[in-house]
């Protein structure tokens, strides 16, 4: 059988069932099990599969992802993160956009402590969203910048999608990781800068309001009770990888553990909130997990059509600076993302897109810096971006679909000049993974 | 009535159980990580068996956990293009959903009980684990897993839930 016909019937099944709202495990399931059969011969193929369900998940790099939501939902549930944000809150002084400049604050803090960016938005959405109404603050100013902020966590370590972007590309779980932290940083920097420049051009996007003046003694008190401890957590993750000391799965470990310490001293760690959080964590876990456990075989089968084999060729010898095609699979990623989010998205094109990377001799770590933004972008792109969903249901009920996706195109805009950033100065992604 | 009942209490005191020990691995992870790099640095103490033993959690998590996901309608799928068809169509969709995540699940269970008894009969271990450490016990997970998912999923069915998965 001809390698496009191959991979039309193989992608084309997988997004047919997707579409039709088959589960995405079943869909993968499906079409690794008939793919198995028939390309793989017969009974003998199904059963590499089993084979290729266990080394896909007996993996020691995957385990940072169950222990990062875990470290996560400790911070989330015990109610640590809620007194962090109001200690931020206390610093923010009388800045144009003070509350917006807050939720991209609070964003990238949060996105120190946890890796999912759904946990984020929905709580920066459902804390901050109500009181920046009441201070008069319009949709652009509300929404935007806790959609913006809340999809930081996926690009400031510990982030569970990068771990999982490692693994499925194949490259160094803590270089990436190491690599994500300027260009996560430099995005809320980005996203700062757009709030203070719009909402002093447009001050009535984000009314002033009397700032209650806490003495710098108390904000000093409450930053050393509820902040300070928290570089403890940062340092036990970024640190350890950074200095060599921990591998990620030891540092993710340490993590999570340093999380129940902290929990257990703030006395938010009750029966009910360490129930509550190992019930999320094993969902999210298992939701990911099961995924996970046909990335192999459908890796395989892809390579198996010679889709790969031949896509590398053909894109080695475009004439036309390869930049240009980084450029067309990033454009494709982005399409695509406007219709599907997180590990499905990077499951159908990682397996193709990273050959062809290392054809063109580029940095797989680059790349992949790149592609994580992208994977950020994707749930803030209309039609279906989950985050865009999460805002509709954490916001006031008088907030439209499209407000939230009006709010959301300035930032979209920025994580694509990100990109391009990127793109021009690779070392912003590749100056730290070189010191390691 | 009284035997469904019955089964319906027996499969979910099961898809508990099996949960519950999810969740305890989830701890496990935690707890043997740390203490292993704390040891390395103070004791000078390696034990590299606990990694092994830690990557076979990862596999025993998904497996313990799928039917308990399954039955909170827990496993993520793209709702949006198929609500737009109207609830008539969404329904067939999902009983399409449910017959096909049975006939795969249904299939796994049949291969990876096989491929599991090939490994006691074999008495097969992994190279890069614990050597001579047989690997069926952990591979006996895989067809465990997948027979409580089909019991969940057959029982789904029967009840034609009205609940839709979460949409990502």
């Amino acid at each position: 059988m001809e390698w496009y016909i191959s991979l039309t019937l193989v992608m084309g099944s997988f997004l047919s069932l997707v579409v039709i709202g088959v589960p995405i495990v079943f869909a993968l399931f499906s079409v690794t099990i008939v793919s198995s059969y028939f390309l793989m011969g017969g009974a003998s193929g199904v059963e590499l599969l089993i084979d290729s369900i266990y080394n896909s998940l007996t993996v020691f790099v995957l385990l940072p992802i169950t222990l990062f939501i875990l470290m996560g939902e400790v911070m989330f549930r015990s109610g640590i993160a809620m007194q962090m944000i109001d200690t931020i809150d206390q610093w923010m002084g009388r800045l144009p956009g003070r509350m917006s400049l807050l939720a991209v604050a609070s964003g990238a803090v949060l996105a120190t402590l946890s890796g999912a960016s759904i946990g984020s938005t929905a709580m920066l959405g459902s804390t901050l969203a109500p009181s920046m109404e009441k201070r008069g603050y319009r949709k652009p100013m509300i929404l935007g910048p806790i959609l913006g902020s809340g999809g930081l966590a996926i690009m400031i370590p510990p982030s569970g999608l990068g771990v999982i972007l490692a693994v499925l590309a194949n490259v160094s779980v803590g270089k990436l990781l190491i690599a994500i932290i300027i260009p996560g940083i430099l995005m809320a920097l980005m996203y700062s800068a757009y709030i203070v420049s719009r909402c002093t051009l447009d001050p009535s996007l984000a009314p002033s309001y009397e700032v209650k003046r806490t003495p710098v003694k108390l904000r000093l008190l409450l930053t050393f009770k509820y902040v300070v401890p928290l570089s403890f957590l940062i340092f036990l993750v970024t640190g350890m990888i950074f200095v060599g000391v921990a591998t990620p799965t030891e540092a993710a470990a340490l993590g999570a553990a340093g999380a129940f310490v902290v929990a257990f001293c703030y006395q938010g760690l009750s029966r009910k909130v360490t129930a509550g959080t190992l019930e999320n964590t094993l969902r999210i876990s298992v939701m990911v997990l099961v995924i996970l456990a046909a990335s192999q075989s459908f890796s395989q089968i892809l390579a198996f059509t010679g889709a790969t084999r031949v896509l590398v060729a053909w894109a080695s010898s475009l004439p036309v600076p390869p930049i240009v095609v980084i450029i067309a699979m990033q454009a494709v990623v982005f399409v695509l993302g406007g219709f599907i989010n997180g590990v499905p998205l990077m499951m159908i094109t990682l397996p193709i897109f990273m050959p062809v990377v290392t054809a063109l001799h580029y940095d797989p770590i680059w790349f992949c810096v790149i592609m994580l933004i992208n994977v950020e972008t994707a749930q803030l792109t209309p039609p279906f971006g989950i985050l865009l969903f999460v805002m509709k249901g954490v916001a006031s009920p008088d907030t439209t679909m499209m407000q939230i996706i009006g709010a959301a195109m300035p930032f979209i805009i920025m994580n694509i000049v990100a990109m391009g950033l990127l793109m021009l100065f690779p070392a912003i992604a590749l100056y730290l993974p070189s010191l390691m | 009535m009284q035997l469904r009942q019955r089964y319906e209490r027996i499969l979910d005191a099961v898809i508990d159980a099996a949960a519950w020990l999810a969740r305890m691995l989830l701890l496990f992870e935690v707890v043997t990580i740390t203490a292993g790099v704390i040891l390395r640095y103070t004791a000078g103490i390696s034990f590299s068996w606990l990694n092994s033993l830690n990557e076979w959690t990862l596999l025993w998590i998904a497996f313990l956990g799928a039917a308990w996901l399954e039955r909170g309608n827990g496993h993520v799928s793209v709702d949006t293009f198929i609500e737009v068809a109207g609830e008539h169509v969404v329904r067939w969709a999902k009983l399409f959903g449910w017959l096909l995540g049975f006939v795969c699940c249904a299939i796994l269970l049949w291969y990876s009980a096989a491929v599991t008894y090939e490994k006691l009969i074999s008495g097969a271990y992994d190279f890069f684990k614990i050597r001579n450490f047989p690997i069926y016990p952990i591979y006996a997970v895989i067809p465990f897993g997948f027979l409580l998912w089909v019991l969940q999923i057959l029982r789904q069915a029967g009840r034609r839930s009205t609940q839709t998965p979460p949409d990502i």
